[in-house]
C-alpha cells in the first residue's frame, strides 16, 4: 500500500473511533463538550491553516468572521425564525463579503503588517457588536431561543450529542476542502506564492486572486462554524465571540503549533492544546488566579521551543527515528 | 506589413532621478533570436522588467502582437504570451522540479493537463530524470535550465532569457544554444541577455545594445562588433578611436 | 619614493599555474596560468565577467574554493591562510575604495599597517605615504567617509603602501572616477612601480591599462585569452575580439 492510500485509511480508521468514541460517554456530561470545543478548534484550526498554512497570510482577525456566522444566523433565529441552516448560509456570504472587503486594503500588505490590520478588522467587528445594542444585544450578549421540541432543521438538540455528530461532520468536510485545496490548482499557485510570488506573477499566476479565494473560503467556513457554535453554546457576547484571545489567536496557535501547511496539524494542535487548557484550569484554577494561564504559556512555549515546525514534525521526527525512515527525495505533491 | 511580435517605442523608465531606460525603441519579429548586451548596469534587467511587467513604464509604448501591454500586471502579460527567467533563479525551493514546471503550466491548462505537459517539457530539455527532487537541491545550471522549462510550459510567444549561460562550460553553453536554436524552430521567439560575449554572438542574429539605459546599436553581431559606439561602451573612448576604423580582419 | 630599489632582477615574483576557482560549484575561474617577474607592471584586462576580480581574490586568498598552485616568491600562497598573506609583502587594494569611513585619514593608513613592526617604523613609512599623496596629508584629519571618490582610492592605495609590500595589487581603482582624476591616480601607480614596486593592476580601462603596463594579460569567461607586450596589444584587434566576441 502506498503512503498515500495507508494514510486515508487511518484517516478513515479515525473519524470512525471519533463517531464511536462519544457513545461511552454521559450525552449532557462535561467530557463530551470538551470533545465537541476541540472538533470546533480543529476545524477552526484547519480553516485558518487554508490562510495561514497554504497562503502564508499570517491572519489575526479570523473571530470577525466566526462572530458574523453567530451573530447572522442567531439573530435571524431571533426575528424570524429562521432555520440555523439557512442563516448559517447567509452568515457565510456576509463573512465572505466582509473578506472580500478587508482585502481591497491588505492586498499589498506582508507579514507582520497584514497580521496587525486583520487584528484591527477582528477588533472593530467586536467594538461594533458591543454598540450595536439593539441588533446584537451589546455586551451583555445574545442567547439563542430555546425550543422545546428540538429538531435537525432548526439545529437544537435535548442532549449534545446530536451537536458532536455535527461537528465532527464539519471537521470531515473541511479538512476535506483543505485536502482538495492544497492538492488541486489553486494549491499550486499559493505554494507558488508562499516561495516567490514576483516569480508567480511572473510566469502567470494571479496572485491577487488566488490570495482572494483562500479567504474567501476561509471566511465562509470560520463563519458557519460560528452558527454550529452557537447552536452548542446557546449563548455568547461579543468579547468571547470576537475575541483576539479566545478565538483569533487560538485558531492560528493551532495551526501553526501542530504543524502549519499540513492536514493534520490542526487536528493535532487542537488535540492537545483545547484538553490542556481545560486541565490546566482545572489543575492550577484554584490555586492562585492566573496560574493556569501561565502553565498553559509555559508549556506551549516549551512546544515551540523544541520544534518551530509544529507537533507533527516533532512525532515525524521521533518516528523517523524509530522506523530509521529517511525522508524521501519525492516531493511532488507535498 | 506583418505587424512585429513586440513593438516597443520610446520607453523610457525613472526611479527618482535616475533614467534607467531612456526613450529606448526597437522591434522583434516573430522567430527571431535577439541578443540584449551593454556593460554592466546598463539597464538590460529593468528593460526585460518593464516589459514583463514588474513595474510600469514611466513613458512610453510597449506592444505584444499589435495589443497594448505596459502598465500591465505581469500575470496578464504571461497570459498574452510573454515571460522570463530571473537572473539569480526564482524557483520554488521547496518545490520538486516537476511541481515548478507544473506551476507554470496551470497558466493554459488544467492540473492533469499541466502535469502532462510539464512532463513533456522535462523530457525535451533533458530534465526527465531528476523531475522529483527538489529544486533547493540542484546545481546553478541545473536550476537555470528549471527555469526555462517552467518559463516554457506557460506557451510563451516572446521568451525572455536573462544570463542562463551564467558559469556553464562551454560544452553546456552549446548545449543550451541548440536548445534555444530548436525551440525557437519549433515557435517560440527570444530575446537574450547575457554576458557571455561568445555565445551571444554565435546564439543571436540580431543585437541590441544597451548603455546607460540608451540603445546604442542594432545590428547583425559583424555591425555590432565594429560599431564605434559599442567598443567605446566596453573598451573606452581611446580604444574605440583606433579600433572601429580598422578594416574587417579576413579570420 | 621608497629608498630601496630592488634590482628589475627579472626574478620570479607571482606564479599561478593551473588556478581554477569556484563560487559554490559554480567555476569561474579555468585553468588561469600568469607569470609575474620582480619590478614588473602588469595589467588584467577583460570584460565585466571575465573573472579578473576573482583572480585577484585567489591570490590573496579570499576565494573559499581554489585548485591549482600560487607561488609568491617561493611561497606556496593556496597553502597560506588570508590573514598572512600580507605579511609576505604583498597589499592588496579591493575595488571600490572600501575605507573605513568613521576614521581620518591618517587612522585609515595606519589601520593598513598593522602587520608592520614598531611605531617608529610605522610613522616613517606614513610619511613617505603622504609624500607620495600630498593631498592625503592636507586631509590628514579629515573623516575618510567625506572625502571624494579620488580621495577615498588614494587612501585605499595609500593604505595598501603603508605595508611597504613588494607586489601591490590594484582591482579597479579607476571604477566611477572622473578622467581627470583616474590620469592622476595613475601618475602615481608609476611612481610607485619606479620606486622598486612591482604592480598588479586589473583595470576596466583598456588604454589606460595597456599605456600603464609594460606587460598585460587579457581574459575571457574565466580563461587566459592571450598575452603580450602593452604597448603592441594597444593595436591589437584581437583585445575587441575578446571583449565583444567578434
Amino acid at each position: 500500500m502506498t503512503t498515500q492510500r495507508s494514510l486515508f485509511a487511518l484517516a478513515c480508521a479515525g473519524v470512525i473511533v471519533m463517531a464511536l468514541l462519544p457513545l461511552g460517554l454521559d450525552p449532557r456530561g462535561y467530557e463530551i463538550r470538551i470533545l465537541c470545543i476541540t472538533l470546533l478548534f480543529a476545524s477552526l484550526g484547519q480553516a485558518w491553516n487554508i490562510v495561514g498554512g497554504l497562503a502564508n497570510q499570517i491572519s489575526l482577525g479570523h473571530a470577525a468572521y466566526f462572530g458574523i456566522g453567530a451573530y447572522t444566523s442567531t439573530i435571524l433565529l431571533k426575528l424570524f425564525a429562521l432555520s440555523p441552516w439557512l442563516g448559517g448560509m447567509i452568515g457565510m456570504a456576509l463573512a465572505v463579503a466582509f473578506a472580500l472587503l478587508l482585502s481591497l486594503p491588505t492586498a499589498r500588505l506582508k507579514g507582520h503588517y497584514y497580521a496587525l490590520a486583520t487584528l484591527a478588522a477582528g477588533e472593530a467587528m467586536r467594538v461594533i457588536a458591543n454598540s450595536w445594542a439593539d441588533v446584537t444585544g451589546g455586551p451583555v450578549g445574545i442567547s439563542v431561543p430555546y425550543l422545546p421540541d428540538g429538531s435537525l432543521w432548526m439545529m437544537q438538540f435535548p442532549t449534545v450529542l446530536p451537536n458532536y455528530y455535527l461537528f465532527l461532520a464539519a471537521l470531515v468536510v473541511v479538512c476535506l476542502i483543505f485536502w482538495k485545496i492544497k492538492t488541486g490548482a489553486l494549491g499550486y499557485r499559493l505554494r507558488a506564492i508562499k516561495e516567490n510570488e514576483q516569480a508567480a506573477e511572473v510566469i502567470g499566476v494571479d496572485t491577487y486572486r488566488a490570495k482572494l479565494i483562500a479567504a474567501c473560503v476561509s471566511a465562509a467556513i470560520t463563519a458557519f462554524l460560528g452558527t454550529l457554535y452557537a447552536q452548542f453554546q446557546f449563548f455568547f457576547d461579543p468579547d468571547t465571540i470576537f475575541g483576539v484571545a479566545t478565538i483569533s489567536v487560538k485558531m492560528a496557535l493551532i495551526a501553526i503549533l501542530g504543524g502549519v501547511g499540513r492536514l493534520s496539524g490542526p487536528l493535532v494542535g487542537a488535540a492537545f492544546i483545547i484538553p490542556m487548557e481545560e486541565i490546566a484550569n482545572s489543575y492550577f484554577g484554584s490555586s492562585a488566579a492566573g496560574l493556569s494561564q501561565f502553565a498553559y504559556g509555559a508549556i506551549l512555549v516549551l512546544v515551540i521551543l523544541l520544534n518551530p515546525h509544529g507537533l507533527t514534525a516533532l512525532f515525524g521526527q521521533i518516528s523517523a527515528r524509530f522506523t530509521r525512515k529517511g525522508a524521501t527525495r519525492d516531493r511532488s505533491i507535498a | 506589413m506583418t505587424v512585429p511580435l513586440l513593438e516597443v517605442s520610446h520607453l523610457t523608465r525613472r526611479f527618482g532621478g535616475l533614467v534607467a531606460v531612456n526613450d529606448v525603441s526597437f522591434r522583434v519579429d516573430a522567430g527571431e533570436i535577439v541578443g540584449l548586451i551593454g556593460p554592466n548596469g546598463a539597464g538590460k534587467t529593468t528593460l526585460f522588467n518593464l516589459l514583463t511587467g514588474v513595474y510600469p513604464p514611466s513613458s512610453g509604448d510597449i506592444r505584444l502582437n499589435g495589443e497594448a501591454s505596459g502598465g500591465l500586471k505581469s500575470h496578464r502579460i504571461a497570459r498574452r504570451g510573454m515571460t522570463k527567467t530571473f537572473q539569480n533563479v526564482a524557483l520554488f525551493m521547496e518545490s520538486s522540479v516537476l511541481d515548478n514546471v507544473v506551476t507554470g503550466g496551470l497558466l493554459h491548462n488544467s492540473l492533469p493537463d499541466a502535469r502532462d505537459k510539464a512532463r513533456r517539457i522535462l523530457d525535451r530539455v533533458g530534465l526527465s530524470a531528476i523531475a522529483d527532487v527538489r529544486a533547493g537541491d540542484l546545481s546553478f545550471p541545473e536550476r537555470a535550465r528549471v527555469e526555462v522549462a517552467r518559463a516554457l510550459c506557460t506557451e510563451p510567444k516572446l521568451l525572455l532569457l536573462d544570463e542562463v549561460m551564467a558559469a556553464l562550460t562551454p560544452a553546456e553553453m552549446e548545449e543550451v544554444i541548440d536548445l534555444v536554436r530548436s525551440l525557437r524552430d519549433e515557435g517560440t521567439t527570444f530575446i537574450v541577455v547575457e554576458h557571455h560575449m561568445k555565445a551571444v554572438m554565435k546564439l543571436c542574429e540580431r543585437l541590441l545594445v544597451l548603455n546607460f539605459g540608451e540603445l546604442i546599436a542594432d545590428g547583425t553581431p559583424e555591425e555590432i562588433g565594429r560599431n564605434e559606439r559599442v567598443i567605446e561602451a566596453y573598451l573606452g573612448a581611446n580604444f574605440a578611436k583606433t579600433h572601429a576604423a580598422q578594416p574587417v580582419e579576413a579570420t | 619614493m621608497m629608498d630601496r630599489r630592488t634590482e628589475r632582477t627579472g626574478a620570479p615574483l607571482l606564479e599561478v599555474e593551473g588556478l581554477s576557482a569556484s563560487y559554490g560549484g559554480v567555476w569561474v575561474l579555468r585553468d588561469v596560468s600568469l607569470r609575474m617577474r620582480e619590478g614588473e607592471f602588469l595589467s588584467v584586462i577583460g570584460a565585466n565577467t571575465a573573472g579578473k576580480s576573482t583572480l585577484l581574490k585567489a591570490i590573496s586568498g579570499l576565494m573559499p574554493k581554489v585548485e591549482g598552485k600560487i607561488t609568491f616568491r617561493g611561497t606556496d600562497l593556496t597553502a597560506t591562510p588570508s590573514h598572512r598573506i600580507p605579511s609576505l609583502g604583498i597589499a592588496h587594494v579591493p575595488e571600490g575604495r572600501h575605507v573605513f569611513a568613521d576614521m581620518t585619514v591618517e587612522e585609515n593608513l595606519i589601520a593598513g599597517a598593522f602587520a608592520r613592526g614598531t611605531d617608529a617604523a610605522i610613522t616613517d613609512t606614513l610619511v613617505r605615504v603622504f609624500d607620495l599623496f600630498p593631498r592625503l596629508k592636507e586631509r590628514r584629519r579629515q573623516l575618510a567617509g567625506t572625502l571624494s571618490g579620488g580621495e577615498q582610492q588614494m587612501v585605499a592605495v595609500g593604505r595598501g603602501m603603508m605595508l611597504e609590500p613588494k607586489l601591490l595589487i590594484l582591482d579597479e581603482p579607476s571604477l566611477g572616477l572622473a578622467p581627470m582624476v583616474v590620469e592622476e591616480m595613475h601618475d602615481r601607480f608609476h611612481e610607485i612601480h619606479d620606486s622598486g614596486v612591482s604592480v598588479l593592476l586589473v583595470e576596466q580601462n583598456v588604454s589606460l591599462a595597456l599605456e600603464s603596463a609594460e606587460r598585460a594579460y587579457v581574459m575571457s569567461s574565466g580563461e587566459i585569452e592571450f598575452e603580450g607586450v602593452a604597448r603592441d596589444l594597444a593595436n591589437d584587434d584581437r583585445i575587441r575580439k575578446a571583449y565583444l566576441g567578434i
